[in-house]
């Protein structure tokens, strides 16, 4: 580096410095496309890695097989049968990424996610009342219906937790410490629902406890997908808004952010994503909490980078956890759910016992 | 740069008023220190002056318009702010940092021009080897630098600083306290700082904001506003002042010609005469008055 200036020397570091992020991105983007392959190899016809990506990109380019030939059929099974499985677990782990992302930013909080403040059990009180007792806030019929009263009901806990933190100033312990007390209430509520459900209803109604992708289909793909699609893309509009609330909300509002405004607003947006997730594959948590840390760890704190590549290591985590539901009982299932606490809670420790670069520090 | 403050009042509840109807004019590029006890409301001046706070009475005119007609990006277009301390929750690297001052201008991208805005800026305060630094690895004087950096980048007319020498040691006190001075007089940029070091106030300010409970007690030049009676009113300590090249010096009376009461801590009888090469005083007729 001699003879070179001092400013382009650091020009050049810093432009290196943005390559390294973008080259984990694709990293992690290639995790996810394996992981995605090898679930898909579990098909119970056999079909190869390379074979069923064939499939699915001869599949989106509209490519018709003879029907009922053996093409045909795996064509049908991978796409209508397995692909909705790849795609839910993309989609709800972009989308509890992003609302950990926000929530932690929001909140200067490194604790924070749906799970973790009690927006998830909001949102499954809300949901549980729709399918149980035909309730609903918005009177919408339906699944749409199911899914406002899960968004009314996560906003809820996420409007609370807003209003305490806009009187009295939280430690991130006091924060999780409202959002166990707010999930305490909103389960008891859940189960006094339950209470007068037949027993259809009842595991319906159960389902949402543990996270699940069994048996999920194309139908249910739809709504998640397209609120993590406006969330994604709002998210990363608002990466730098969310950078300035991580300087603290006087640096914030003295570099021209309406600070009360956007937090609402990333509430609103929060709540909004979880109900839509959560109504279909019901609660996961970790994903929310585990993926931005993880990344941080790696990148640093800019959300230019952190929320794409959060979004990916959330979709990542979720694909692997439900390979491995799949794997442990085979041919039987696990729930997702189930993984993802028991592989995520211990690696969440592990953060907060590493505490590389000041991270984890929660008190 | 004119900034009207007229009868303002705060607070957060009837019975706790921490402003009490003040009134001031500033202009011109200077430095300009505000002093007074802790709690007597120096933050939420001038939180009130770029609008992170309403004032509950009374208005702050900024180029004689009233500040609550500002977006906030304009008002941050027009004055940078440097915090006391900066939240490192979710630490960013010196770069990105400096880089979000760039937000009142920036678009959704960030431009060459922005990146070449922080690298001078950088440069200028002596910090670009920090750059890729993350700001939680940084000592204190080198974070004081950061946040100017970040205040800076924002290219404002004014600059307002909490206590930018709190947590310094002397070098770094001096060191900021020079680059400060220079910023007001080499590109016109008004200096508004919070400061508890009546001896650093009185060395590079052109003008001394005294304020007392909640109120502001006296305005002027460091010789007028420094006095001994002032300072056994406002802080209710007892000081003798000499003159240091033209600049008062403040000796706090308990402490001069005295045993050092305290053997553990020899420092704290110590107080440094500050020894600094260039001239300072005002440059302009502009002042601050009290209106």
């Amino acid at each position: 580096m001699e003879g070179i200036p001092t400013e382009d020397r650091v020009d050049a570091d810093y432009r290196s410095y943005l390559v390294r992020k973008v080259i984990f991105i694709i990293g992690v983007l290639i995790g996810c496309i394996v992981v995605a392959g090898i679930s898909l190899t579990i098909n119970g016809r056999g079909i190869e890695f390379f074979d069923c990506y064939e499939y699915i990109i001869k599949h989106i380019l509209g490519y018709e097989y003879e029907y009922r030939t053996e093409d045909w059929f795996n064509d049908y099974v991978l796409w209508n049968t397995y692909m909705p499985r790849v795609v839910i677990a993309i989609v709800s782990g972009c989308g509890l990424a992003i609302c950990g992302v926000i929530m932690q930013s929001v909140f200067s909080n490194p604790l924070a996610d749906p799970y973790t403040t009690g927006v998830s059990d909001g949102a499954t009180l809300g949901a549980t009342m729709a399918i149980v007792s035909g309730l609903t806030f918005a009177n919408v019929a339906g699944s749409l219906g199911v899914v406002i009263n899960a968004f009314i009901g996560a906003l809820v806990p996420a409007v609370i937790i807003i209003l305490i933190s806009g009187a009295v100033r939280l430690s991130p312990a006091t924060m999780i410490l409202i959002g166990v007390a707010l999930s305490g209430v909103f389960s008891g509520l859940q189960t006094l629902v339950m209470y007068s459900a037949d027993p259809e209803e009842l595991t319906a109604a159960l389902r949402w406890g543990i996270g699940s992708f069994n048996q999920i289909q194309w139908s249910d793909c739809v709504i998640p997908a397209l609120v993590t699609v406006i969330g994604s893309v709002l998210s990363i509009f608002m990466y730098r808004n969310l950078n300035l609330l991580t300087l603290g909300e006087a640096s914030a509002k003295s570099l021209g952010l309406d600070v009360e405004q956007f937090k609402s607003l990333c509430m609103v947006l929060v709540a909004f994503m979880a109900a839509a997730i959560i109504c279909y594959v019901g609660i996961i948590g970790f994903v929310g909490l585990i993926s931005p840390h993880f990344v941080r760890m790696i990148l640093g704190g800019d959300n230019k980078y952190v929320i794409p590549a959060s979004m990916l290591v959330g979709s990542f985590f979720l694909l692997a956890s439900d390979l491995i539901a799949r794997l442990v009982v085979f041919p039987d299932e696990l729930r997702v759910g189930l993984i993802m606490s028991v592989v995520g809670a211990p690696i969440f420790l592990y953060m907060i016992v590493k505490r590389k670069k000041g991270y984890g520090e929660v008190f | 740069m004119k900034i009207d403050i007229e009868n303002i009042s705060f607070d957060y509840s009837p019975a706790a008023r921490v402003l009490s109807e003040i009134s001031l004019n500033i202009e011109g590029a200077q430095v300009i220190s505000i002093l007074g006890p802790n709690g007597v409301g120096k933050s939420t001046l001038i939180h009130c002056i770029n609008k992170i706070l309403e004032p509950t009475k009374g208005v702050v005119m900024i180029e004689d318009k009233d500040v609550s007609e500002y977006s906030l990006k304009e008002v941050a277009k027009k004055i940078g702010y440097v915090p006391y301390s900066s939240s490192d929750t979710f630490p960013l690297t010196v770069v990105d940092t400096v880089l979000l001052g760039r937000h009142p201008h920036a678009g959704w991208r960030t431009t060459d021009e922005d990146l070449e805005i922080v690298f001078d800026v950088l440069e200028k305060l002596g910090i670009q080897d920090l750059s890729l630094r993350y700001f939680n690895e940084l000592s204190a004087g080198q974070r004081q630098r950061v946040m100017l950096a970040r205040g800076l980048v924002q290219k404002p007319e004014v600059i307002m600083l909490d206590e930018p020498t709190s947590n310094l040691d002397i070098k770094h006190q001096l060191g900021i306290s020079r680059t400060l001075k220079q910023l007001s007089r080499d590109e016109g940029i008004l200096v508004l700082m919070i400061s508890h070091d009546l001896n650093i106030a009185a060395r590079y300010s052109d003008s001394i904001v005294l304020m007392h409970q909640g109120s502001v007690y006296a305005v002027g030049a460091p010789s007028e506003v420094l006095t001994e009676d002032n300072i056994r009113e406002v802080y209710g300590v007892d000081s003798r002042i000499i003159d240091e090249g033209g600049h008062p010096y403040i000796i706090l009376k308990d402490l001069e010609n005295e045993e050092c009461p305290d053997l553990d801590n020899p420092h704290t009888c110590i107080s440094p005469v500050l020894k600094v090469d260039e001239s300072s005083g005002p440059e302009s007729e502009e002042g601050v008055t009290c209106g």
